[in-house]
């Protein structure tokens, strides 16, 4: 996604984009598995729900965002996993906080969503804010898609 | 005031002198070893040399001038030490709140104000003439040193320096436990730069204000802060219901529940996806079609951006003619520019390139 990769702070690619790739890897996902069995349900849904996280992770860059680098090699490192993320440098990030004694509130909301960005782990406070403006952006972007997606499926 | 953007020992005193020539830089110079030697070694030695020069000892005139200079020495020479670094970068800044209480401080170690800034300026302030100064300086040191018994004038000097510590923990931002007054300072800094958002000037000028906290770790400090607060505005905008929202935990606790809330949404989204998923087979085609239809009615120029040439060169075909029955010939038209996608090297997914030959397989499952 060259496009993406020359967008400044947190602007995200258009609605579409993401559709295209995640309905991408459903197509591909329903030609790897076939899906015939319905007491595969849960395997499904975290096939799914991974796909949707690549697919949003790719749509929003591929890897110039810290966040969708860390979610694309978490899905290439397990590939039948369901998609966690990683809290890499964890110890690194406390050890420094303690030391300086900076705003204890403040840091500590900071490391509840160190654990729910992907690839926060490591990231320091302010670019940790910056990727998170933009997951969320890239996350409410991929909610609209499936939810278009389930929408227009769903009367069937 | 004279010497400005000197370093931070120097300040008071150089405020004491205007434009001060050969004179004060003789005793700027030659003092400070003298005095950080032992801090009170100069006030100890100061009672003898007023005397010397009241009872008329003059003849070299440098001697008054340190004379006056031990005071304002001993105390400069202090906090020296704690205020090394950083502090010049802000010194012309910083310069006049500085420069008062370094005048008043020499004032006031001397007794009353206005005989110490008396001394000063007539210890150091006409240097065109060495004569006259020395002079002026024995004729301005003398009711000081003939007011006060010497001994009583030593215990005033301790008692001062001691008070001239204690002060700027107290009211004034010079200091030597530098750590201390930082951290306090830090948490003001910190409060203000949450009310307010600064500007770049007032920010400026907040740290010019306070003149203390500007080492390199209180600098950076702030810098964090001020990014983090800038990046949390920015959040502010994204995420809805936290405008009204003052106060950066509580704004906090607001993003991570709204990112949960994201996650669950997408996760309970794959799950109504995977219950219709069975009889997703022709459905993706078209919800593709819709929705691309959808969105390209908004954002024509922004598509132009994206990579997808053929994709977006075949659209037009899809909306002329599919929007109102979904007929097959825009599926197999799909088909083809999801081939075309892959066999024009869509890089970003190798994982799925690898698994996936593009030209047989991918048409009859869709």
């Amino acid at each position: 996604m060259a496009s993406a990769d020359k967008l400044i702070n947190t602007d995200v690619p258009e609605k579409d984009v993401f559709a295209f790739h995640f309905l991408q890897s459903l197509s591909n996902l329903r030609k790897q598995n076939p899906f015939d069995t319905p007491d595969q349900k849960n395997y499904r849904v975290r096939k799914i729900k991974k796909a949707a996280y690549v697919s949003m992770a790719r749509a929003a860059g591929g890897s110039s965002r810290l966040w969708s680098r860390a979610l694309l090699r978490r899905a290439d490192k397990d590939d039948n996993k369901i998609v966690r993320f990683s809290r890499r440098k964890w110890k690194i990030s406390s050890k420094r906080r303690r030391s300086n004694q900076r705003a204890p509130v403040v840091e500590e909301a900071a490391e509840r969503l160190r654990n729910l960005v992907p690839g926060g782990g490591g990231m320091e406070t302010s670019k940790l804010m910056e990727e998170t403006a933009h997951y969320i952006k890239c996350l409410s972007m991929q909610v609209k898609v499936m939810q278009c997606l389930v929408d227009g499926l769903s009367p069937k | 005031m004279g010497g400005e953007s000197n370093e931070g020992g120097e300040m008071g005193f150089k405020h004491g002198d205007d434009e001060s020539g050969g004179i004060s830089r003789v005793g700027i110079t030659s003092m400070p070893l003298y005095a950080k030697a032992d801090p009170f070694f100069s006030s100890a030695d100061w009672d003898p040399v007023v005397n010397a020069a009241a009872a008329g000892f003059s003849s070299s005139h440098y001697h008054p001038s340190m004379a006056m200079d031990n005071p304002g020495m001993s105390c400069f020479s202090h906090y020296q030490p704690g205020s090394v670094s950083g502090f010049a970068a802000d010194m012309p800044a910083s310069l006049l709140p500085f420069g008062d209480c370094g005048g008043g401080q020499i004032g006031h170690f001397l007794g009353s104000d206005k005989k110490g800034e008396r001394l000063i300026r007539a210890g150091e302030s006409s240097h065109e003439d060495h004569h006259q100064v020395s002079d002026d300086a024995v004729l301005g040191a003398s009711p000081v040193g003939k007011r006060r018994l010497p001994e009583a004038e030593s215990q005033w000097n301790k008692k001062a320096v001691e008070e001239f510590q204690e002060d700027p923990q107290r009211g004034n931002d010079q200091s030597q436990k530098k750590h201390k007054n930082d951290q306090s300072k830090e948490t003001v800094n910190k409060e203000s730069s949450q009310s307010e958002e600064a500007p770049k000037e007032n920010y400026i000028h907040m740290r010019a204000r306070r003149g203390q906290a500007t080492n390199s770790h209180s600098l950076a400090e702030r810098v964090r802060r001020e990014k983090i607060s800038e990046r949390m505005r920015l959040l502010q905008e994204l995420v809805p219901g936290c405008n009204k929202i003052t106060g950066k935990a509580v704004m906090l606790d607001e993003i991570i529940n709204y990112v949960q809330s994201l996650q669950q949404q997408v996760e309970f989204l794959s799950m109504k996806l995977a219950t219709v998923n069975p009889e997703i087979n022709i459905d993706i085609d078209r919800i593709l079609a819709k929705d691309l239809l959808q969105s390209r009615d908004r954002n024509t120029p922004t598509l132009g951006l994206n990579p997808f040439a053929g994709f977006q060169g075949n659209i037009p075909n899809l909306s002329a003619t599919t929007n109102p029955q979904y007929n097959p010939l825009p599926q197999t038209t799909l088909e083809s520019e999801l081939q075309n996608l892959y066999q024009m090297g869509f890089v970003s997914n190798p994982s799925t390139m690898s698994s996936f030959s593009p030209n047989g397989r991918l048409k009859p499952e869709l």
